[in-house]
């Protein structure tokens, strides 16, 4: 597994160029690294299924064609944390274009009506369950540019220096961000979680 | 953001997280990349585009079904299907895709389909 040395990053650099030259050895050495550093922000963003997939595969092959404009002033890690990132943030723009044509629409506001349902099932289990879906809807109502910045502090307990690096935006936006997001959460799950 | 908060978002972005890719994740990712560097589509946009260009002429299991074979033949499966189709605002459509494409008889769709230039070359004609 590599780390963040400078000769790790030798060899990271020396594997993705590899990989862009058509060495697919190097490919499958890249993927097979990474590929729980890159499920780890795509599902965090997605949720999994097929798209997650999708954008994990995207991401890979990203990488490889980014290798050019990578200067290595961060670690390959972090390097392709930012293109899984963008690539999420991109599904999810994607994902919220189709859906202004298919929803049908009968809440205004599905997500505070369903949290603010109080029909929680009685025994410990199910109640367990329950409010592990509502807390995950309302992760999942906050937008892409809130949840990616949630993701990295929270989730992967990135520094804000680090997730203003990844995301591409100034360290302040990801505080103001970040203390957006999490406001509306605590709005969202403090009945919930003082239930 | 309180400390009880804070821990069921991370319980619950944990899990998420804990959700691997599908066994074979590797070899799709090859495969992929594979047509990368056959200079096939890959990415979404590449696709839509294609896609887009196919519109005027295809009913909607034919069109379904030249991103099948646009995408390349080891991804051809209806999930991936639908991961186009979505991409194209189809979502509606999804659940009749299956159903499109063995009522129109996949083997002969497919060999009509396949001759057709665009799927493989830029700019080919309609």
């Amino acid at each position: 597994m590599f780390s963040d040395g400078p000769v790790e990053n030798a060899a990271e650099h020396r594997l993705v160029r590899l990989a862009a030259a058509g060495d697919e050895r190097a490919f499958r050495e890249i993927v097979r690294t990474y590929q729980a550093t890159v499920a780890g922000v795509v599902t965090a963003m997605l949720g999994p299924g097929d798209d997650a997939d999708d954008v994990g595969q995207e991401t890979f092959i990203k990488l490889v064609r980014a290798m050019p404009s990578f200067r290595g002033d961060a670690s390959l890690r972090t390097f392709i944390t930012r293109i899984a990132m963008n690539a999420s943030l991109d599904m999810l723009a994607r994902r919220k274009r189709e859906l202004r044509f298919v929803r049908l629409g009968s809440d205004d506001d599905p997500v505070s009506a369903s949290l603010a349902d109080d029909s929680v099932a009685g025994d410990t289990e199910q109640e367990h369950a329950e409010r592990a879906r509502q807390v995950q809807q309302a992760i999942d109502s906050l937008d892409g540019k809130h949840r990616a910045v949630v993701v990295l502090r929270v989730l992967e307990e990135r520094s804000t220096n680090e997730a203003a690096q990844i995301l591409g935006v100034p360290p302040g936006t990801v505080m103001s961000r970040l203390t957006r997001a999490l406001r509306k959460l605590d709005v969202l799950l403090r009945p919930v979680i003082d239930r | 953001m309180s400390e009880p908060l804070e821990k069921e978002v991370r319980a619950a972005l944990e899990q998420l997280r804990d959700t691997q890719f599908a066994d074979g994740f590797e070899a799709r990712a090859v495969a992929r990349w594979q047509r990368e560097l056959g200079g096939r589509p890959t990415t979404m946009a590449q696709i839509e585009r294609r896609a887009r260009q196919f519109v005027p002429v295809a009913l909607a299991a034919s069109l379904l079904l030249a991103l099948y074979t646009a995408y390349g033949d080891d991804r051809a499966s209806a999930t991936n299907l639908s991961i186009v189709a979505r991409a194209l605002g189809w979502q509606r459509v999804e659940p009749s895709i299956d159903r499109a494409i063995d009522a129109a008889g996949y083997e002969s769709l497919y060999a009509t389909l396949y001759e057709l230039p665009q799927l493989n070359t830029d700019g080919g004609a309609r």
